[in-house]
């Protein structure tokens, strides 16, 4: 089980900041080829944009285990542990089911994709392997609140705060 | 019913402490699933399709720009050419502090880290120097809630895409209103300093401000990337962002070495996971505002508003009450997606130009960052300096005032944001 959340936290991180950093150098090679060079990259800025959204959805599931969503958080940090336990216990249901639905309508999302068999004209891949970052990311998501359920439950009243449970350092 | 059931479900998730994100994707996708006929694969579909714009893709590459310059060595020589520049005035390293923060804004793009960084060097030396540490405090705070108007702004960014206006444009417009802010809490901090007689510090020779000048012009470099390279229309805003994200890893790297190999994964992940989070705000945001478009919500609230009667004056006023509230409560970028779709087309339908619009909004929020509860610059300055939260809030309140009159002339007089686009885009 620890294997598990260590190669799923690995594999979430490993994906959010290689795509960051080449989605960055490409942006920047792209800039300095139209410029310097006078080439069109047509490839180049289409590539940027889906490797920015690889690394901010899957950048958005790990930081499900960071706690890095804000969120106005006055009114649950202020109430007695024992309530603001409870409270937390259900919004991580709801976000939980909300997770999973969205997964589930991104694999539709997906299916639907592969039957219109279109390809990204730049990047000659089909469409549907780009868009997998979808249901990959937000399943992550799940698998993240899922433990954080577990963490809420499972703690001592007197050892829980809001922050404890849901911010983990990296 | 559907608007009651939107907003309601919305607002019940945020004050039960969802993250934003998800509390504006599940209110959305509620609504779209039981009062709609639309598909709910499209839910799915927008979270890829809005943020697949080329706009956006500065934003990440702006925080990446920030964390490197952030890293050390920039700050502290921004910090040294202000000082030579201003430092013999009355209230010198306060006002030093400030004009640090002006640069700083335009070269970090970001509000809580100007503080962090301006902050943690200059508010121990303006305490050594005299000053209550509440002077020290309150000058920081404030001054360096002018980075999220101060090109690069993300907040800009963000409004630019929401509501679809050219993101060059904003940014020159922001760059006339942040100076004429900073001279505001300077004239503060020099009548305070006067009326204080804290003693003065000589000035600095030609030499050092020269000497200064060019140390520290290698982060200063950025600010002649993005606002000139906009400026010139050299460079799209993503263009410059990129090219500037890269400069600042060279500078921070190999000029100024304040970086080491090990360091560099560390700041790429940290960067990545900022911008993930903002992102992620942003796609159930589109989301949220594409239900909202379909619904034909902000035309009605819009033709509701017109039906009242109000002129422009009376919209701008109430304008800037609801931002201020709900600026107390909610994170900038987060608050700009949700309430912007709204305001923008009533706004435009009684004649406020839509740059103009953008930078009121914007200096709202800088002054929301300066309110409780969720004044991201108060927790981060009563951090540093170890003053508890009411005491900081205490300190930042001259300039706070500032800010406020800043805000009512910004407001009235469009000229002070629509000058320089107007000079560059006609």
């Amino acid at each position: 089980m620890q294997r598990l959340d260590w190669t799923i936290n690995a594999f979430s991180s490993t994906v959010m900041t290689v795509c960051m950093t080449v989605a960055t150098v490409t942006a920047f090679m792209n800039v300095v080829l139209r410029y310097v060079f006078g080439m069109s990259v047509p490839w180049a800025g289409v590539l940027t944009a889906y490797l920015f959204i690889w690394s901010a959805l899957f950048g958005a599931a790990y930081g499900f285990k960071i706690g890095m969503h804000i969120g106005v958080t006055v009114v649950i940090q202020n109430l007695p542990a024992k309530l603001a336990k409870w409270m937390l216990t259900i919004n991580l249901i709801i976000m939980v089911v909300f997770l999973s639905v969205l997964t589930w309508w991104g694999m539709q999302f997906i299916h639907f994709s592969i039957n219109l068999q279109q390809i990204d004209i730049d990047l000659r891949i089909p469409f549907w392997t780009i868009y997998l970052c979808v249901p990959i990311s937000m399943g992550i998501a799940v698998y993240q609140l899922l433990r954080k359920l577990y963490l809420v439950l499972t703690i001592p009243t007197s050892r829980f705060s809001y922050d404890t449970v849901m911010k983990e350092s990296a | 019913m559907t608007a009651i059931t939107l907003f309601g479900l919305l607002f019940l998730l945020l004050v039960a402490g969802v993250p934003i994100a998800v509390a504006l994707g599940l209110s959305t996708s509620v609504v779209i699933l039981f009062f709609t006929n639309e598909p709910t694969l499209l839910i799915a579909q927008k979270l890829f399709i809005s943020l697949d714009k080329f706009a956006l893709m500065a934003i990440p590459l702006f925080v990446l720009m920030g964390n490197f310059l952030s890293q050390g060595g920039a700050a502290q020589r921004i910090i040294r050419f202000a000082r030579a520049l201003v430092g013999h005035l009355p209230g010198g390293l306060p006002m030093s502090a400030i004009f640090a923060c002006v640069i700083f804004a335009a070269v970090s793009g970001s509000s809580p880290a100007t503080v962090a960084a301006i902050g943690s060097i200059m508010m121990g030396a303006i305490k050594e120097d005299g000053y209550s540490p509440a002077f020290s405090v309150g000058s920081i705070v404030s001054s360096g809630s002018l980075g999220i108007i101060m090109p690069p702004s993300i907040i800009l960014i963000v409004y630019g895409v929401t509501v679809d206006q050219s993101i060059g444009k904003l940014f020159m417009a922001g760059v006339l209103p942040a100076f004429f802010l900073g001279g505001l809490l300077m004239l503060v901090t020099y009548i305070a300093a006067r009326r204080g007689g804290h003693k003065r510090q000589p000035m600095a020779s030609w030499k050092e401000i020269w000497g200064s000048f060019k140390d520290a012009s290698w982060g200063l470099f950025v600010i002649v990337i993005v606002i000139g390279g906009i400026y010139g229309g050299i460079f799209t805003p993503t263009e410059a962002a990129a090219v500037s994200a890269v400069y600042a890893f060279f500078a921070t790297k190999f000029i100024y070495r304040d970086l080491s190999w090990k360091m560099i994964p560390q700041v790429i992940k940290t960067s990545a996971a900022t911008a993930a989070m903002i992102m992620f705000i942003i796609a159930n945001a589109m989301i949220f505002a594409h239900l909202l478009t379909t619904e034909q919500m902000p035309q009605d609230l819009a033709n509701w508003i017109i039906s009242l009667n109000l002129n422009m004056y009376m919209f701008l006023i109430l304008l800037n009450l609801l931002l201020l509230l709900a600026g107390n409560f909610m994170e900038p970028s987060s608050l700009i997606m949700i309430l912007a779709p709204l305001i923008f087309p009533i706004a435009v339908q009684l004649g406020v130009d839509p740059i103009h619009l953008g930078v009121i909004i914007t200096v709202n929020m800088e002054i929301g960052m300066l309110t409780p509860p969720v004044g991201l610059n108060l927790f981060v300055a009563s951090g540093i300096s170890g003053l508890t939260l009411q005491e900081t809030i205490r300190a930042s309140m001259p300039w706070f005032f500032a800010l406020l009159a800043g805000l009512a002339i910004i407001t009235y007089i469009p000229w002070i944001s629509l000058m320089i686009p107007n000079m560059i885009y006609g």
